[in-house]
């Protein structure tokens, strides 16, 4: 019984620690920058052709006047790292795109910790970045403007779009910045533990080879 | 309990008949040029997927691992049994880690009356994390998974002696013990032969080759579960005595003698698990998340670990259901009739895991060839399929309909083999109809599109 009970403990000891192992593991895939929360946002489209990325992800969104497009490149940002963001501005109705809209972007590192104001972001030159996007010639009624987000985290991109003819719109969109390097405390944590258990097994053989000289 | 009859094939169909394919498999070079082999690309996974790059769509690890390792290893359990483990990586890492700093300790009694539940627990686990923390479509995910694996072997290796990481705890190895259970390929010894030896070299081992890694004694194995075709009792058995025969798939779950209840538990987890990874690729799934969120207010994390936990639960209770009835004509205890039966499921089960990763391996099998240019700097661009979805399709339709069929015959082979060919229908019907309904589920979800891994 005691046997039994015991094995139980160790079974289940063993499911708590797998189960709590990979929170070191950091694995959450970095959600894809595809822009699905946007606040004007219709369904987002997306390709699954190779090669299309780092910037393939495009969603398309609508508020009755403008039709915008935003692609980020690369799709998945790193802290310090050049951001390419291009924006393609058309007119909803006929389709044309829009040449003559002044479109600026503000770039914002949602803060979770802060309730200095409402909308929870902070606001120092580390965390906010902004710049007018030029004209590109790469697409008409393209836009882009590149920015560095100097920190990992969850970011806010609001883009103002201004138009003589058609009015003023303002797209808000997510960034997550998230580092790519190795998950160095996961790899050291299990070297550790290979190491410690090879000291461990080394002992043990000593102790064992002793054991037998004694037998001799 | 009767003993199991020598197989026909093995006095018609000995592989090692063939003597150049004996002497490769009795030479120094084998396994372990497919084991290097294996290191070389397992250390580029590795390297990749923990500092490559961290969109799966781009990493040559994420697309040789989950694009063409993953759906290819049933197919390999399927015509070659354990061949896989004997070349894997992590037991070539195994073997040197204890020659260098191996303790040599005899496995203790926990892990061999425990392993298998071990197993089965990771199993689950692993499934469910993938869908909460991400791990195929993550490369570093998957890095972590296989750092921890790595860890896990060598580690083991440290203390323990022979495979032991392999026989009582490699997840894989228990899958792919399944699995090859159904295969067309058997190792096993003539016991006649065997009945006169004294030296047991094949356990044991000689001064040149090492026993058993597995710890089986070949003499009395009956089963594919824990042979690996190292080649070790080919090298080492004095009296040739070892056969590698073909067989008829399936044959050895109602040719086999001992039924392990951990076992046909894992068998009926892994049907969970298909339905698991199907379910949250339907529309519905979807919906259920939104739903989920605002009606009960819970997260996704949450509301998937309920789907997770009905998924799982159900094919069991399913199956203990067709017990309950069953044992009214066959007066066995529940447990010794889930055992015999829970294997029935497996050709299902491998059919299954098939049907699902085809779909990735066809659909998006160009990007390994893509991923690996990008590991030279070259950009290639292009679709990434090999065929179009309607044929893959109709492929997944035929290999679960093979499955299900494989499985009904199973169960009733089965019944046939343990109450008699009059009592083997009766006995049977509870677990056709739950295998019937268990291929039509599988079916339905085939015939919606996959969400891609890469």
């Amino acid at each position: 019984m005691k046997k039994k009970l015991l094995s139980f403990i160790v079974l289940a000891l063993f499911s708590l620690l797998v189960f709590t192992l990979p929170a070191l593991a950091d694995s959450k895939p970095a959600p894809s920058n595809n822009m699905s929360d946007m606040d004007m946002s219709d369904n987002p489209s997306s390709e699954a052709a190779h090669g299309d990325s780092p910037s393939s992800e495009v969603t398309v969104a609508k508020d009755g006047k403008f039709q915008v497009s935003v692609q980020v490149e690369p799709e998945q940002p790193a802290p310090n790292k050049p951001v390419n963001i291009m924006i393609t501005v058309k007119n909803e109705a006929t389709g044309q795109p829009v040449l003559d809209a002044s479109v600026n972007v503000d770039l914002m590192l949602m803060d979770k910790s802060s309730h200095s104001n409402m909308s929870g972001m902070s606001a120092d030159s580390d965390t906010t970045h902004k710049g007018q996007a030029k004209l590109d010639s790469m697409e008409p009624g393209m836009y882009s403007i590149t920015l560095t987000p100097t920190k990992q985290g969850e970011w806010n991109q609001d883009i103002h779009i201004s138009s003589p003819t058609l009015g003023e719109t303002t797209v808000t969109m997510p960034l997550t910045v998230t580092k790519s390097g190795p998950n160095w405390i996961l790899i050291g944590s299990v070297g550790g533990a290979v190491v410690l258990a090879g000291i461990f097994a080394q002992i043990l053989k000593r102790k064992q080879n002793a054991l037998k000289e004694v037998q001799k | 309990m009767s003993q199991s009859k020598q197989p026909k094939s093995t006095q018609t169909s000995n592989f090692l008949k063939f003597k150049p394919l004996k002497r490769f498999l009795q030479s120094s070079l084998y396994p372990g040029i497919f084991q290097w082999l294996a290191v070389l690309v397992f250390a580029v996974i590795m390297v990749e997927t923990l500092a490559g790059p961290t969109s799966a769509h781009d990493n040559f690890g994420t697309a040789a691992t989950w694009v063409l390792w993953w759906p290819l290893l049933p197919l390999f359990f399927f015509l070659f049994g354990r061949f896989w483990c004997g070349v894997c990586p992590f037991g070539l890492v195994s073997d040197l880690t204890q020659k260098l700093f191996g303790a040599n300790r005899k496995v203790p009694n926990f892990l061999r009356k425990y392993g298998l539940w071990i197993i089965d627990i990771t199993f689950i686990f692993i499934t469910w994390s993938d869908h909460i923390w991400g791990i195929v479509e993550s490369p570093r995910g998957s890095g972590a998974l296989l750092l921890l694996i790595l860890g896990g072997v060598m580690v083991t290796a440290m203390f323990f002696e022979r495979r032991t990481w392999c026989r009582y705890l490699c997840f894989l190895g228990s899958l792919s013990g399944n699995y090859s259970r159904a295969g067309m390929l058997e190792l096993r010894a003539n016991r006649e032969t065997c009945k006169t030896c004294t030296t047991r070299d094949c356990y044991k081992g000689n001064t040149k080759t090492p026993g058993c890694p597995m710890f089986e004694f070949p003499m009395a194995m009956e089963n594919n579960a824990n042979c690996n075709l190292c080649g070790n009792c080919i090298k080492s058995c004095p009296h040739d005595s070892i056969r590698l025969t073909s067989r008829k798939p399936t044959s050895e779950f109602w040719s086999m003698t001992r039924a392990h209840f951990e076992e046909s538990f894992l068998a009926i987890v892994i049907v969970g698990i298909v339905f698991v990874q199907n379910i949250t690729m339907l529309d519905f799934y979807q919906s259920y998340l939104k739903w989920a969120e605002l009606t009960l207010g819970i997260s996704k994390d949450i509301a998937f670990t309920i789907i997770f936990i009905i998924a799982m639960t159900t094919p069991v209770l399913l199956l203990f259901a067709a017990t309950a009835v069953s044992k009214r004509f066959n007066g066995e205890t529940m447990r010794t009739a889930f055992a015999r039966f829970g294997y029935a499921v497996i050709p299902l089960d491998l059919a299954a895991h098939m049907a699902h990763n085809l779909f990735h391996l066809l659909a998006e099998g160009k990007s390994i060839y893509y991923t690996f240019m990008g590991l030279f700097g070259v950009h290639l661009e292009g679709s990434t399929d090999f065929v179009s979805d309607p044929i893959i399709q109709i492929m997944q339709y035929v290999l679960v309909i093979a499955g299900t069929l494989g499985s009904l015959y199973t169960a009733y082979r089965i019944a046939k083999k343990n109450y008699g060919t009059s009592k083997a229908l009766s006995v049977a019907m509870p677990y056709l109809v739950v295998i019937l309904l268990f291929g039509i589920l599988n079916f339905l979800t085939f015939t919606v599109r996959m969400g891609m891994r890469m």
